[in-house]
């Protein structure tokens, strides 16, 4: 299946790759279900099924094997949206990353991530910073291998900023021979090229990004404790999908690795022009702290 | 009775608190400053009175009161699998 | 198993004022705090609960995928359910772009459908939305007239015009109670009791008066100010703003008016709002 928002292949020739993604048949129903529900289905032995209607139906098995039945012509857009996004965020759980609803960018050699609902504005500043210079690990997951020997390590996977077309307008990006995230969908993938961090680096930071309607109650506070952890549970990508798997425990000792990066949280005025000072303000912040 | 901390737990050294959290049960909790420097000395295995003793010299505060909170505290601690009798 | 009460309403017709009656009302008539998060009737467009309950992926599907799936929603939590679920309900009464009802006839325990004068709604949908008065009154006037903003935290709401708007729920809804948004203003005591009669609520005369008293238009004004109402459309804009009926006759041209009962003549006159 060509995909053609990955990064190539650069390890020894024929050697394993470490996920395996093909065309196949997926069965209607996974053998001894723990849950069944209209589009997701979690079968005894951890394997998913994930079905859009429409579109295609994924199986996704052991964090390393991805079958793919499209409902479309298999090299349609909309296949690898849901592939590269939902279905991956389940392999990551199944494999034991942590994919937190993010986007990350590389400030000084570290990953820095902002975390946040969707419409929250992470694509957009994931977008500004790389029209900075900066270097994108992540537009919209962020994976972390939360027990990497010397600490969280983010694994960078698309080298694409997905944008609405009213925030390539106001970025002043044209439209023009970029492609649909989907049919008819006026969303559109902007490859980042060279801006593509291509390995993993470690976390050095993640902020919650919060919306305020005021410039002056903008601001960046700490997050301990309770709060921190809270908050980052929440800003699991899947998370409730992660929980059916039994993925609870697997989290909670994720975010326990994450407590040792601070967690900020992050409120700034709606607006390009505030959007823009916060990434000078960030980049101030962590390029400072260099090697 | 031994009071017990179980171990599996995982916990984060806040200034003045800690956050524990029990991946077995997906449950997590923050103890405040009394409740963490209790949960300190039940880094071996202590009986109770020992401790109820000790809290009362250290904290200067009457022997009943202290009996009385630090019992409800290991109440709920062994309700939620913090601490077991041993 | 359990099913759903769906409080419906077009835009800006005393939905929230009911809800905030209700909720005053099952708490036996408190005053009800500004600063909770707790809301009685969640929007029935969440997008949340599409996301949480059914696993599905809103950010990469389109409006019509997201509709299609909400009486899967529905079903998965009223099986879920031990008790009465009520939801706010800002859409028409229709089908999903799948061919079934938004909203299961089988699921539906109670419907209660509130309608005000469209010239009064068309005054405060324009305060609330900051299109004009022309704009509105268009809108108000559109067959394709959606509401819920792209990317934010409600599904994408069909009404339609607001005359298809009430007959689709007079027509389909299920087990319906027709308020109006001026009989609630001149006696909200009544309507207030009628509601949780419909309902089964279980609230004594006594609670209705309570409830009624704390949620007085110039009460929970009052509280908008102290505290700020998290519905409130943006920073500075209030969301209780008049309460009045026929507060239209000082903000309408006779050109709007006269362009309003053109779209919706017929109706108006079946509700007696000539």
């Amino acid at each position: 299946m060509p995909l053609p928002e990955l990064p190539p292949w650069r390890g020894a020739e024929g050697g394993t790759p470490e996920i395996e993604v093909r065309l196949g048949n997926v069965p209607d129903q996974l053998p001894d279900i723990i849950h069944r529900g209209p589009i997701l289905q979690i079968g005894g032995d951890g394997s998913c099924r994930y079905n859009m209607a429409g579109v295609a139906c994924f199986l996704i098995e052991g964090g390393r094997r991805i079958t793919v039945r499209p409902h479309m012509a298999a090299d349609a857009p909309d296949v690898r949206l849901f592939l590269l996004g939902s279905v991956f965020g389940l392999l990551c759980h199944q494999r034991g990353w942590l994919p937190l609803h993010a986007c990350c960018v590389e400030i000084g050699g570290r990953a820095i991530a902002f975390a946040g609902p969707s419409g929250i504005g992470k694509s957009t500043l994931a977008a500004s910073f790389v029209r900075q210079g900066y270097r994108l690990l992540a537009d919209d997951v962020t994976v972390i291998d939360a027990h990497a020997p010397g600490g969280p390590l983010v694994i960078p996977a698309i080298g694409r900023i997905k944008l609405w077309r009213d925030t390539l307008d106001a970025l002043k990006i044209s439209a023009d021979g970029l492609e649909p995230c989907r049919n008819r969908m006026e969303k559109f993938q902007v490859p980042v090229g060279g801006r593509f961090q291509l390995t993993r680096l470690p976390l050095t930071a993640i902020h919650l990004l919060d919306r305020v309607s005021d410039e002056r109650q903008a601001e960046l506070l700490p997050l301990v404790g309770l709060q921190a952890v809270e908050t980052l549970l929440g800003a699991v990508y899947r998370r409730q999908a992660g929980e059916r798997m039994g993925k609870r425990p697997q989290m909670l000792r994720a975010i326990h690795r994450l407590l040792t990066v601070p967690i900020l949280a992050l409120r700034y005025a709606q607006g390009l022009s505030h959007l823009q000072q916060t990434v000078y303000r960030m980049a101030a912040r962590y390029e400072g702290r260099g090697e | 009775m031994l009071v017990c901390r179980r171990e599996t737990l995982l916990t984060a050294d806040l200034a003045d608190r800690m956050l524990m959290m029990d991946p077995d049960n997906g449950l997590y909790f923050e103890l405040d400053t009394i409740g963490t420097d209790i949960w300190r000395r039940l880094a071996t295995p202590v009986p109770v009175a020992h401790l109820v003793a000790d809290l009362t010299r250290d904290y200067d505060a009457p022997r009943a009161e202290v009996e009385r909170d630090v019992l409800a505290l290991l109440h709920d601690m062994v309700a939620y699998g913090l601490v077991t009798a041993c | 198993m359990t099913g759903f009460c769906w409080l419906a309403s077009y835009p800006k017709s005393g939905n929230t004022w009911l809800r905030l009656a209700l909720q005053s009302l099952i708490n036996g008539g408190k005053e009800v705090d500004f600063r909770s998060r707790e809301t009685f009737a969640a929007i029935a467009a969440s997008r949340a609960d599409l996301e949480d309950v059914l696993d599905a992926p809103v950010d990469e599907m389109t409006d019509d995928e997201a509709e299609a799936l909400r009486p899967r929603l529905y079903e998965t939590q009223a099986r879920a359910a031990a008790a009465p679920l009520f939801r706010k309900v800002h859409d028409a009464c229709m089908t999903t772009y799948a061919g079934e009802p938004l909203f299961p006839p089988a699921l539906t325990l109670k419907t209660v459908y509130i309608v005000r004068d469209p010239r009064d709604v068309a005054v405060s949908l324009a305060h609330h939305t900051g299109r004009d008065l022309d704009q509105t009154i268009a809108f108000m006037g559109d067959p394709a007239a959606t509401f819920g903003l792209a990317g934010k935290r409600q599904l994408r709401q069909v009404l339609s015009t607001w005359s298809f708007h009430v007959e689709s729920w007079l027509r389909d809804g299920p087990e319906l109670l027709l308020l109006r948004y001026e009989h609630m203003l001149a006696a909200p005591e009544e309507v207030l009791g009628r509601v949780a009669l419909h309902l089964r609520l279980d609230a004594s005369p006594m609670d209705v008066r309570r409830a009624a008293a704390a949620t007085r238009f110039d009460r929970l004004r009052a509280a908008e100010d102290r505290y700020g109402f998290r519905e409130s459309p943006a920073a500075g804009v209030r969301f209780f703003r008049r309460g009045i009926a026929g507060g239209w006759r000082d903000s309408l041209t006779p050109a709007q008016v006269a362009r309003i009962v053109a779209n919706h003549g017929p109706v108006m006159a079946r509700l007696g709002y000539a």
